[in-house]
């Protein structure tokens, strides 16, 4: 976004009225930006604000006591909470699995339905529908297809030969269904974007390359994937965030069990602050957990910024 | 493999990649049906599953065949123990609806300010509000759940409306200053040569030029605000409760109503996919905020 | 594509209210036309509620609006109403346990009892004074029920066991039984992680002898009355703490295959269909095979009070629902909600509960009515230990962090039983949690 070229002020207004077009302008940029900014003042930075506060007690929901100033000792108690450590591991093992998985298969699809062969484009339509279905609704049904005793992917894995899995009750096997979940509603929306990518790829660079005389896979490798890396960061970022803070399918189908191997860090802040209403070590973990998140924005908006100048 | 693009002039052209073309074509089918169908299968399980009786829901092996019935959404709708999830959905449009318009106006106006002027901390403003969008709820439901129960608003749809806005805002104000800014500025100067205020000039003439954009933006605030369910779900009981709500108060390990649930979560899913089919062409555009077009 | 959607809501709309109106057309009964609000746990006599729904509206003429929750989730949602200016509810469940930290919520029902002339005499003793705190009563009991041990006598015979009396009893007989046929386990119980592990720790240690925290000894066990800030110090780590703990462990030995999972529903239903040769029950979800014609268990069932540990005496837990309000409800809605409560609670629905899957009798008159001990022989042997004074609350002492000290024992005791923790480890680990909650909150 240029200044000059919006700033259309400077281009040949007629000078008498210059002062009161100023004076309206500074009152049209007032009355159309407070309102939005007003809302996200009060509704996001506000909390952030208040949630350092909380933090800072001793602070149980419906309690006699009245809240008690408590100084660092919240963030302390973290520190030394193996509970709190092991749903940063799992946050972690869950992000790393579910958004490595999406971009490996959202990618290789991208090229596969990159193409102009009849009936892909209503195919790849369709396949954007587990994205933007309620994440809730995901859990409920994959809750039902993962049960143990009449669910459908203990039928299939019957079928190939194995037996009966506890898939949600069982260690390690929660987590991945869970992974799969999500590898699930996502890969779709990761291939959208890789396809948009795609499609939005300058032919002349591919033109000349083929002049040069570069293999397949020296194209694939020195043009392609250089001109797609911001949409791969883009994405990148975008997952990461959102699987970070994503509560419904471990709501769903495990809450948190079994013994921890599903507690996300969202799940862990979840039961602290509203099924133990321990509201002030809640707070606690929230700032911690934002200032993460804020880390990962700021990335992200330097991605979008390094964009904007080159296009 | 082909890589990099297949055009259809390439092939207008006559230029065939190889004699290998072919297979790879029916490859390309293979994969992507065996992945759409992937992705559409536990749709259709919700659907067959709400339709199910008691004993087919349960079945092993699982029923392909059956009879379907409308018991369980007639149950959902109508009985199940007193509270129908009428009044869930009721909910969920209301907010759904309310929260979109406002943070469409909201943001509308405050997309056409950073399109159109420059003041100063305009580029750090702009993207603390991108940031936003990043917000996780988890995270600021505990200092929103204080301030709401002290402003004495829990259980009011006013304070999800006002948070879903919030929630949303970002979005709108992201693509919408994308789409202000394509406008040809001559279009503008012309209206303020002829005295056109600026405030009219917004309303007139840009608002209306940007109507395709308008309309991503509402429905995927509509399709947040109507997923939305950790707020929903902390701050609301019974009177500004929605469906998200409802279905979070399913348990495995009591009634095991799969059916209603069900029937439920297709209510919930059914107009999202109706309206989203309708909206594909500024989605991509949408869902990663303007950086890939 | 707008007008279709306001056609669907107003169609939606109008369903809703018509079913209102029909419910609410006939005049008279309870309710007489206006609507109630329930929020509610799946527990027996609430899912009977569900069941027979429609014909208590026709009796009460109005509609019911019965929220059942999941435990876990009825606890969060009674502690965020509270918090609401209003209540969203006019009747809540309350778990015996739970009315310590339920009593800043809870309106005061002496001043209703006395207006309206309540008579509590039919009520279980035990059951009415566990539902008071401070002299207050703040709730009425509805489905309040020992947890007691439910075994086969067929299968006892066969083997040629007596009915077990102490822990070690309990042990032998599970040996003997494992597996002695196909798919039989000896025990079930409530294992899985949380709530259901924590609730049976201090339950059966209460067996061995002991309560969760330092309470002042009576001769009969030990009084909640008037509970102080020293009385709050965990007990676990104890003789009767680790005792517990080894007795949990060598239970896993003879119990069935997903035991770590198990809880209330799943204990039950094992045992019915034949997969256990004991379980610990709470008394009221015997009627899941005392009322099944198809069930295994049913008809073979004997019930004793909870075996114990040596040096203790034999009590069972007593615990359960009970009805109470809001102390937040509208005041203009408090006399409708009190109605309902009376009608709930009354002698011919609570024999209307145990024809439908309850098998819970608070009051003596419906204990000793022939026809609800044909459908439900587990009646009048609680009618029994109740008047014997086996049933206690002290296991579960109403303090507000009774919630929390259950949460620290459900997960490291899960611990322990999945073989991550000793028994010494798990106890003294347990200890030190609680202990830090204690001081956190302030008691010493």
């Amino acid at each position: 976004m240029e200044a000059s070229r919006t700033d259309y002020f400077s281009l040949g207004e007629p000078k008498p009225d210059s002062m009161k077009l100023a004076v309206e302008r500074r009152r049209a940029t007032w009355l159309l930006i407070a309102p939005a900014f007003a809302v996200l003042l009060g509704l996001n930075l506000f909390p952030i604000v208040y949630a350092l506060y909380i933090s800072c007690h001793y602070w149980m929901l419906a309690r006699p006591q009245p809240p008690r100033f408590a100084g660092l000792s919240n963030y302390q108690e973290l520190f030394f909470d193996a509970r709190f450590r092991n749903s940063v591991l799992v946050s972690l093992k869950f992000i790393v699995l579910a958004v490595g998985i999406e971009m490996l298969l959202g990618f290789g699809l991208a090229f596969v339905f990159n193409t102009r062969l009849r009936g892909m484009a209503t195919l790849r339509k369709l396949t954007l529908l587990p994205s933007l279905v309620m994440p809730l609704v995901v859990g409920l049904v994959w809750f039902y297809m993962f049960n143990e005793n009449f669910g459908i992917v203990n039928w299939f894995w019957v079928m190939l030969g194995g037996t009966r899995v506890p898939f949600l009750t069982q260690g390690a096997l929660a987590l991945l269904s869970i992974v799969a979940t999500d590898v699930w509603q996502w890969t779709p929306f990761v291939m959208l974007v890789f396809f948009a990518a795609l499609q939005a790829l300058p032919e002349y660079v591919y033109e000349a390359a083929r002049i040069d005389g570069l293999s397949g896979s020296q194209i694939f490798f020195r043009v392609t994937l250089p001109l797609l890396r911001p949409a791969i960061l883009i994405v990148l970022i975008i997952r990461a965030v959102d699987a970070l803070r994503s509560l419904e399918l471990v709501f769903m189908m495990t809450k948190g069990g079994p013994a921890g191997d599903t507690e996300v860090l969202p799940w862990y802040l979840y039961t602290t602050g509203f099924m133990s209403l321990d509201l002030g070590y809640a707070a606690a973990m929230a700032v911690l957990m934002l200032a993460l998140v804020t880390i990962l924005s700021q990335l992200f908006v330097r991605q979008l910024e390094s964009r904007e100048v080159t296009s | 493999m082909t890589v990099g693009l297949v055009r259809n002039k390439d092939l207008k052209a006559g230029i065939r990649r190889s004699a290998a073309a072919w297979p790879i074509g029916t490859l390309r089918y293979l994969v992507a049906a065996i992945f759409t169908g992937f992705c559409l299968f536990p749709l259709y399980v919700i659907l067959t599953t709400a339709l199910k009786t008691e004993t087919a829901i349960f079945a092993w092996p699982p029923v392909w065949n059956f009879r379907p019935t409308l018991q369980s959404f007639y149950n959902a709708l109508f009985v199940f123990g007193g509270r129908s999830a009428i009044s869930y959905l009721i909910n969920s449009v209301i907010i759904s609806a309310v929260s979109t318009f406002l943070a469409v106006v909201l943001g509308a106006m405050a997309a056409y300010g950073f399109a159109r002027f420059s003041f100063a901390g305009k580029r750090h403003l702009a993207f603390w509000i991108l940031s936003t969008r990043f917000a996780p709820p988890v995270a600021f439901i505990v200092p929103i759940y204080l301030m709401v129960q002290k402003a004495g608003m829990l259980d009011s749809h006013i304070a999800l409306i006002l948070i879903y806005t919030a929630m949303n805002l970002s979005l709108v104000i992201w693509i919408l200053r994308g789409f202000f800014s394509e406008i040809p500025i001559e279009i503008e100067e012309a209206a303020l040569v002829d005295g056109y205020s600026r405030l009219q000039i917004f309303w007139r003439v840009a608002l209306p030029l940007v109507r395709p954009g308008i309309v991503s933006t509402a429905i995927l605030s509509a399709i947040f605000s109507w997923n939305e369910f950790l707020y929903a779900m902390v701050l609301t009981q019974s009177k500004a409760a929605t469906l998200p709500v409802y279905l979070a108060g399913f348990s495995n390990s009591m009634g095991l109503a799969w059916g209603e649930y069900m029937a439920v979560g297709t209510m919930a899913v059914l107009p999202i996919l109706v309206f989203t089919f309708a909206l594909q062409k500024h989605l991509v555009r949408g869902l990663t905020f303007g950086a890939v077009k | 594509m707008l007008s279709l959607a306001l056609a669907g809501v107003t169609i939606g709309f109008t369903t809703l209210n018509a079913h209102a109106a029909a419910a609410a057309g006939q005049a008279g009964g309870v309710l007489d036309g206006q609507t109630i609000r329930i929020l509610a746990i799946g527990d027996p006599v609430f899912q009977v509620m569900q069941k027979i729904h429609d014909d208590m509206e026709k009796m009460a003429g109005g509609k019911i609006e019965l929220d059942v929750r999941p435990f876990d989730v009825l606890h969060q949602q009674v502690l965020l109403n509270a918090q609401n200016p209003t209540s969203s509810y006019d009747i809540i469940a309350i778990d015996l346990p739970q009315f310590g930290e339920y009593k800043s919520f809870l309106l005061d029902l002496n001043p209703l009892i006395k207006e309206t002339g309540f008579d509590a005499t039919d009520f279980h003793q035990a059951a009415w004074t566990g539902a008071q705190v401070g002299g207050k009563q703040l709730g009425i009991p509805i489905q309040p029920h020992p947890e007691i041990l439910a075994y086969r006598k067929d299968l006892f015979e066969e083997a040629g066991l007596q009915p077990p009396v102490t822990t070690d009893d309990v042990l032998a007989a599970a040996k003997k039984l494992h597996n002695s046929k196909p798919g039989l386990a000896g025990i079930a119980w409530n294992a899985a992680r949380g709530t259901p592990l924590g609730q049976t720790f201090i339950q059966v240690m209460g067996s061995f002898g002991q309560a969760p925290i330092d309470l002042p000894r009576t001769d009969h066990g030990f009084s909640i009355d008037n509970i102080k800030p020293e009385n709050m110090k965990p007990m676990i780590d104890t003789p009767a703490g680790l005792a517990t703990a080894k007795y949990l462990k060598a239970l896993m030995d003879y119990s069935p295959p997903g035991i770590l999972n198990m809880a209330w529903d799943e204990r039950v239903r094992v045992f019915a269909q034949g997969g256990a040769a004991m379980t610990y029950i709470w008394s009221g979800r015997s009627a899941i095979y005392e009322l099944d014609p198809q069930a295994p268990a049913r008809g073979k069932v004997g019930y004793v009070v909870h075996p114990h540990g040596p040096n203790a005496a034999p009590v069972s837990p007593l615990g359960g629902w009970s009805l109470g309000i809001p102390s937040n409800l509208d005041k203009s809605r408090i006399p409708l909600a009190w109605k309902v409560i009376t009608w709930l609670t009354s002698p011919e629905m609570m024999k209307e509960y145990t024809k439908y899957g309850d098998c819970v009798s608070p009051r003596h008159s419906v204990s000793q009515d022939p026809e609800v001990v044909m459908h439900c022989p587990v009646v009048p042997v609680v009618d029994e230990m109740a008047s014997k004074g086996e049933l206690a609350d002290w296991q579960r002492p109403p303090v507000p962090e009774l919630q929390q000290i259950v949460d620290v024992l459900g997960s490291v005791m899960h611990e322990m039983l999945a073989g991550k923790r000793t028994p010494e480890d798990a106890v003294k680990e347990s200890q030190q949690q609680i202990d830090h909650i204690m001081r956190k909150a302030g008691y010493y």
